[in-house]
């Protein structure tokens, strides 16, 4: 089978290009010599089986950063049949340095003109039929985006694809290496013969728009503003949803479910409904707002708002010994930890990174958010409620911000920060969708493993031993939570609640399917909220919120923390931080409330 | 003309860059977004809490930040920041 790589910078519309060419077929895999993960996909181009891989995103083939290794490292040990590079037409004067750098490399080369209705717009005319002369190389103008120019592109690929019978292998790049100072020499003869630039002058939408939302004064209270509504609306929309499902998985086990597992004793059918069915579907009614919060952050990335708010903040992140990418990646955090935890890789300082990883998973994720819906309704008043909701953002916020405060002087670094302001774009749905569903599948496959531990887990702690009564103080979980009391009494969690604080190290989620299996035994009753107020009374469930916010990040997230720091001293001690925290702050607020009367 | 670093400048100054003096990987990160001797760069705004610059190259907008601008050595091309102090920096050549 024949193999083409792509290549670009970052800010090409590289991956949609790739999207496009394979139909949104690729799958996340290893490669054989590489550390990280590339997408990769098996497609028929014309008559011919390809497969294609997307390249990191990176600007020069000569640079120092770990994606830059990762690509060189795949062109020196990968026959390639095509490379295709992907450039951003109107970046042309400074993008045509890493296409001059393949160039010498003597590899079969097409080159993709991207984004060339913008670069009209922007003032940039491009002869492309120069470049190719000049450098001897198909070259096609296009927008990936919208199609335009997309079916010669297609053609012109294949057409070079059907050239080449054999494929290259590169070896070692450093020998066809070429001297930075002649790559800019030709760059700039290049540049003189092929392109012209129109000085605009009158302002382009983005810099109007910019204008407004880069304000020295109004550019952090809209940037908050933008969130929150952001935030607001996916819960609006995800919460009929989740009604669904829990209402569709409830029927489903009354009548089907039960009638099919009549036959089975009780302690296989007990376990099997409410175990792992109730358990897993708790957790999977979560799955929608999960998801359209991916898809929000997916058009605020696409459209290129994300990389302003990186600016805006960067001053005060830098205070925190953080950056802006820092404070976007703590806002993807409120989505869900992980996909926050991952974005970390494009950070190069193994301090930034560690610093990072430190302060990301105090972010209050709708794991624990829901549990909190939970716990307010049970315990507050309509009014109250959300303003205890908005005091545990607020919690949440302090403790990110004062972890990096104390602990920023353990992990000193001299990471430098640059950052492409792209022009806002208007995302396209196609785009924004495989973004988010990319996300999604990243996610379900990497915690489902441990939620459904975390539920069967809890379901098998309550029940035995065998002869124990369900739920009673001498099961397994009974007991456990007894053992807790010494540290756990004097910040009001009783034995009860801590037990599901175990089960909820597995996912935040589990904590509510915990609350609900052992209050409704606990009681008898089916109304769940009024058996959790009568044995609680509101300091305690503050005191217990707070503990859940802070104590441990997921198992996921934890698993995800130890694979990226790559040192289990490290996550011991982000779990101890955290905990300290957690005790620390449930302990003063606990405490000063009750000798306050409360 | 006087030698001056990226982050002297004020809001809407325009300068031609004349010497890189950043470490080897920032250099690199800055040759790549197109900062090279002689090209134009005008500063568009800068950030609140002592934030990064927000720059403009053609038609490529950029944020750096501050300590890193002061590694971008420019010549203005304001004739009226011209003042006559002999700048000992010297060597770097302005088209």
């Amino acid at each position: 089978m024949k193999r083409i790589a792509v290549l670009g910078a970052p800010n090409t519309g590289k991956s949609t290009f790739f999207n496009r060419l394979t139909g949104a077929n690729a799958n996340i895999g290893n490669w054989p010599g590489i550390t990280v993960e590339l997408a990769m996909a098996h497609v028929q181009l014309k008559n011919e089986q390809v497969e294609i891989i997307d390249l990191p995103g990176i600007y020069d083939l000569q640079g120092l950063s770990e994606d830059e290794a990762i690509v060189r490292q795949f062109l020196s040990i990968t026959p390639l049949h095509l490379v295709l590079i992907v450039i951003n037409t109107s970046q042309i004067d400074h993008q045509l340095n890493l296409v001059l750098q393949v160039k010498h490399l003597h590899l079969p080369t097409v080159l993709l003109l991207n984004m060339a209705d913008e670069a009209t717009t922007f003032g940039v005319s491009v002869n492309s039929q120069k470049i190719a002369r000049n450098l001897g190389i198909p070259v096609v103008a296009l927008s990936a985006k919208y199609g335009q120019g997309y079916a010669l592109a297609y053609d012109t690929i294949a057409h070079a694809l059907n050239q080449q019978q054999q494929p290259v292998h590169l070896g070692s790049l450093e020998e066809r290496r070429v001297a930075e100072s002649q790559i800019t020499e030709e760059l700039e003869g290049l540049l003189q013969e092929t392109v012209e630039f129109f000085t605009h002058p009158q302002e382009t939408w983005t810099q109007r728009l910019d204008r407004v939302l880069l304000h020295p004064i109004w550019g952090l209270p809209i940037l908050f503003g933008a969130l929150f509504l952001t935030f607001q609306a996916i819960y609006f929309l995800a919460a009929p949803w989740q009604n669904w499902i829990e209402v569709g998985l409830h029927g489903l086990k009354v009548v089907v479910l039960e009638p099919l597992l009549a036959g089975l004793p009780p302690f296989p059918k007990s376990f099997l409904l409410e175990g792992l069915y109730d358990g897993v579907g708790t957790v999977i009614a979560f799955d929608p707002l999960i998801t359209l919060f991916f898809f929000g952050m997916a058009v605020l990335e696409d459209s290129g708002y994300l990389s302003r708010a990186a600016f805006l903040t960067d001053g005060l992140m830098q205070r925190l010994g953080l950056d802006g990418r820092s404070f976007v990646m703590s806002m993807r955090g409120f989505g869900c930890n992980l996909p926050a935890v991952m974005g970390i890789r494009v950070m190069q300082s193994t301090n930034l990174r560690l610093l990072s990883m430190l302060i990301l998973p105090f972010s209050l994720c709708p794991g624990r958010l829901n549990v909190f819906i939970f716990i307010t309704a049970a315990l507050f008043s309509t009014t109250t409620a959300p303003l205890v909701l908005v005091s545990l953002y607020g919690f949440s916020l302090a403790a990110t911000v004062l972890s990096a405060f104390l602990l920023k002087g353990c992990f000193p670094h001299q990471e430098s920060f640059i950052l492409e302001l792209p022009p806002y774009r208007f995302p396209t749905f196609k785009q924004v969708l495989l973004r988010a569903w990319y996300e999604v599948h990243h996610f379900l496959r990497w915690s489902y493993r441990f939620i459904i531990s975390g539920v069967v887990l809890i379901w098998l702690l309550n029940h035995l031993p065998w002869n124990a009564p369900a739920m009673s103080s001498q099961t397994l979980g009974g007991m456990l939570g007894q053992a807790t009391q010494p540290f756990m009494a004097p910040i009001g969690i009783d034995a009860q609640l801590a037990v599901t604080l175990i089960f909820g190290i597995f996912a935040k989620e589990v904590i509510l399917g915990g609350l609900t299996l052992i209050y409704q035994q606990m009681s008898g009753a089916t109304d769940l909220m009024g058996a959790i107020a009568g044995q609680i009374d509101w300091v305690q469930a503050f005191s217990f919120m707070l503990f859940t916010l802070l104590y441990l990040p997921c198992l996921s997230t934890l698993a995800l923390l130890k694979s990226e720091a790559n040192s289990i001293r490290f996550v011991l001690m982000a779990m101890v931080w955290s905990l300290g925290l957690a005790w620390t702050s449930s302990f003063i607020f606990y405490q000063s409330a009750r000798a306050l009367g409360f | 003309m006087l030698m001056t670093n990226l982050n002297s400048l004020a809001i809407g100054e325009a300068a031609v860059i004349t010497l890189l003096t950043a470490e080897v990987r920032l250099q690199q990160q800055l040759c790549a977004l197109g900062f090279r001797p002689g090209r134009q760069v005008s500063v568009v705004r800068k950030a609140g809490f002592s934030g990064p610059l927000h720059l403009r190259m053609g038609v490529t907008e950029v944020m750096l930040r501050r300590r890193e601008a002061q590694q971008v050595y420019v010549v203005s091309v304001e004739p009226e920041h011209d003042d006559e102090t002999d700048c000992s920096v010297g060597g770097a050549e302005y088209r």
